[in-house]
């Protein structure tokens, strides 16, 4: 299973419903799958799931402020049906041990729009709530998983 | 007055009207509030004693306060069109809520009772109401409890998903296990299956406070 962060409400399966009909996806999924030099970062998650906060965490902490941080989880066979080439690039988050499941996928704009038609047929989508996520970055920092600097950066304003 | 105090640009007619719009009714309006507030401290005029319905008491004290600013409301109807053209993302500021933050640190009350007053009377764009109310929640100040609370309490049952969305995530961030009866009236007519589940999230947050 791959994991990808987005804003979860750009992914509601009723609202994507109308589209998939006609063979199509909305264009505010697309857009949030946002690349860099044509690579979309994504993260593998373990069988049973056991890293998924981790990884949300990974991201999260990389950004300005703490927050809600949403994400849709899929099969990495949409990737390979979708003749996306998946490049064993690791992470560069804070969490050094969790940026051993980072990936990029390799997307030209046709394959992007086949990676959002896929998500939102067969994937699914989730949040870790803020008060979950400042937790979690607590509990980073005690287990030595983050630098300390991340929670100084994140205190409650 | 310092940069922290200075008034986010091109609000000064909104201060104007708040210098001229000090009358009876709003005084009249003022006392009434205080003295309800004084009588049952904060936590009583909140809390649900089995008077009346807490979020009833709520959406009354928010109400009774005074009118919205109408050239609050139009700053606020300006700086939300101007939010359509960004693109939001978790946890990363833009441009939009850094104004808006600027002006509820600048007028308060007044600027929660102007987003209330523009929601509440126009179509607004989704991502942006969105966005606005996961700030307009997650500020930190006891005196705008109530407007917040109402704000996010009517947001619940907007016709958008992605507004209903914010609400959800702004009663999460609130963390105040009074929102928790509200969410799940809300989960009883929602139609998209992730907002039921993220409302289970965060009610199951919510009743660890009880």
């Amino acid at each position: 299973m791959l994991l990808r962060t987005v804003r979860q409400n750009r992914w509601y399966k009723a609202d994507a419903a109308p589209f998939l009909e006609k063979d199509d996806v909305p264009a505010d999924s697309v857009n949030d799958l946002i690349t860099t030099g044509n690579l979309l970062s994504v993260w593998i998650l373990t069988d049973d799931r056991s890293n998924l906060e981790r990884v949300v965490r990974a991201v999260a902490v990389g950004r300005s402020h703490i927050d809600n941080a949403g994400y849709v989880v899929f099969d990495s066979t949409a990737v390979e049906n979708a003749g996306i080439e998946m490049l064993e690039n690791i992470g560069e988050s804070p969490d050094a041990e969790a940026n051993a499941w980072h990936r990029d996928l390799s997307l030209s704009g046709n394959k992007m729009v086949a990676l959002a038609k896929a998500i939102l047929r067969d994937g699914e989508s989730g949040q870790v709530l803020k008060v979950r996520m400042r937790e979690l970055v607590d509990e980073g920092v005690q287990q030595g998983h983050l630098p300390a600097d991340v929670q100084k950066k994140f205190q409650k304003k | 007055m310092s940069a922290s105090t200075n008034p986010p640009e091109g609000t000064l007619r909104a201060d104007k009207w708040n210098r001229i719009h000090t009358g009876a009714g709003t005084l009249m309006a003022r006392i009434v509030l205080g003295a309800a507030m004084a009588a049952t401290g904060p936590d009583g005029f909140l809390s649900p004693l089995g008077r009346r319905r807490n979020d009833q008491i709520i959406a009354e004290s928010s109400t009774l306060a005074h009118e919205a600013n109408p050239y609050l409301v139009q700053e606020i109807r300006k700086l939300f069109e101007q939010g359509a053209h960004e693109f939001f993302q978790d946890g990363v500021e833009s441009n939009f809520s850094r104004k808006l933050l600027a002006i509820l640190r600048h007028y308060g009350r007044e600027a929660f009772q102007a987003i209330a007053e523009y929601l509440s009377s126009e179509s607004t764009q989704p991502d942006v109401t969105s966005e606005a109310l996961r700030w307009v929640a997650d500020y930190n100040d006891k005196s705008t409890f109530n407007n917040r609370w109402n704000i996010l309490h009517s947001s619940l049952y907007s016709s958008s998903p992605r507004v209903r969305d914010g609400a959800i995530l702004g009663f999460a961030a609130i963390d105040d296990p009074r929102a928790i009866k509200l969410l799940r009236e809300a989960k009883t007519s929602e139609r998209i299956a992730e907002l039921r589940v993220l409302i289970d999230h965060v009610v199951m947050q919510l009743e660890r406070h009880r």
